[in-house]
């Protein structure tokens, strides 16, 4: 760069540079437009960008519970599996009709004399209260609300077929959906 | 001709979850939907507090109702139930997991659901 005068006029300052040559005038204008020019206009671009993002996290932030779900055949009968996680239940529907059908609730019992063996109560909240939903639903959700630190376990059953056979792969289905 | 209904009955068990601010709380939907109903769960924290069913019934115009689970004193997830059964014409489960401190913040959240059933249905 040649000579440079910086004069205040009127409240404004003036720049005034005398260039050797052509080339270096060029050079310069390049340098100004770097960093006066591109520079802010990225940094404001990257502002927009991240407050946008943020506006769009505020609608729909990561929903509090976790559910997973499968599909699976047992004995040639499509079944399916959702589970849910509350914080003070565990909600589990097995079902072969896409439907919640019976709904069972299995709640450890608080009074156990032996700790290795805790009992667990069932009741059947919705539907026919018939013995075999009590043992199928016992057999189906204990491991759940064991391995749930003792969390109560909600069950929707709509079973088509309730062979010991058939419970026993659907124990390890309700397993894959590990939410607990 | 049964094509439509076969593919409806092969569609597996769907999960949606959506939210909103209300009142200056943050409340959050999960819907499951099931054949021929669905289950939704409103909540602002993770809890499952009680459980309404409802389904339409032939001889009344208003759904029947019933508590499965929670507090028979709080009636909000069984009118709420009932509401949505008479408009989707489906069996709906609903647990109306939020505190009952402000009575605006029902009909605004019942507002939410029907904006979600407007833009969203097939999740219901």
């Amino acid at each position: 760069m040649g000579i440079a005068a910086i004069i205040k006029y009127n409240g404004f300052l003036y720049c005034f540079v005398i260039f050797k040559s052509l080339k270096q005038l060029i050079y310069q204008c390049v340098i100004f437009q770097i960093i006066y020019v591109m520079i802010p206009a990225v940094l404001y671009l990257s502002v927009i960008v991240t407050s946008l993002s943020r506006f769009h996290k505020m609608s729909s932030p990561d929903p509090i519970i976790r559910s997973k779900q499968t599909e699976k055949n047992v004995n040639g009968i499509s079944t399916e599996v959702v589970c849910t996680a509350f914080s003070n239940y565990i909600f589990v529907v097995l079902t072969q009709y896409r439907k919640i059908g019976t709904l069972i609730s299995v709640t450890p019992e608080s009074r156990s004399n032996d700790i290795s063996t805790p009992s667990f109560s069932t009741k059947v909240l919705l539907g026919k209260d018939e013995p075999m939903t009590h043992v199928c639903a016992k057999n189906l959700a204990t491991f759940v609300s064991q391995e749930a630190g003792n969390r109560p376990v909600l069950l929707g059953l709509a079973l088509k077929d309730s062979s010991l056979d058939s419970v026993k792969q659907m124990k390890d289905i309700i397993r894959s959906c590990k939410v607990w | 001709m049964n094509e439509p209904q076969d593919r409806a009955q092969v569609e597996a068990i769907s999960v949606h979850n959506f939210s909103e601010k209300i009142l200056e709380q943050m409340v959050h939907f999960h819907v499951m939907k099931l054949s021929g109903g669905f289950f939704l769960w409103i909540g602002s924290s993770p809890v499952l507090s009680n459980l309404a069913v409802s389904v339409s019934s032939r001889y009344d115009s208003m759904p029947l109702s019933t508590l499965v689970m929670g507090d028979p004193s709080n009636t909000a997830p069984n009118s709420l139930s009932q509401r949505l059964a008479k408009k989707t014409k489906k069996q709906v489960f609903v647990s109306y997991s939020l505190p009952m401190t402000d009575s605006r913040l029902s009909l605004l959240v019942e507002d939410r659901i029907k904006k979600e059933l407007e833009l969203h249905p097939e999740h219901f």
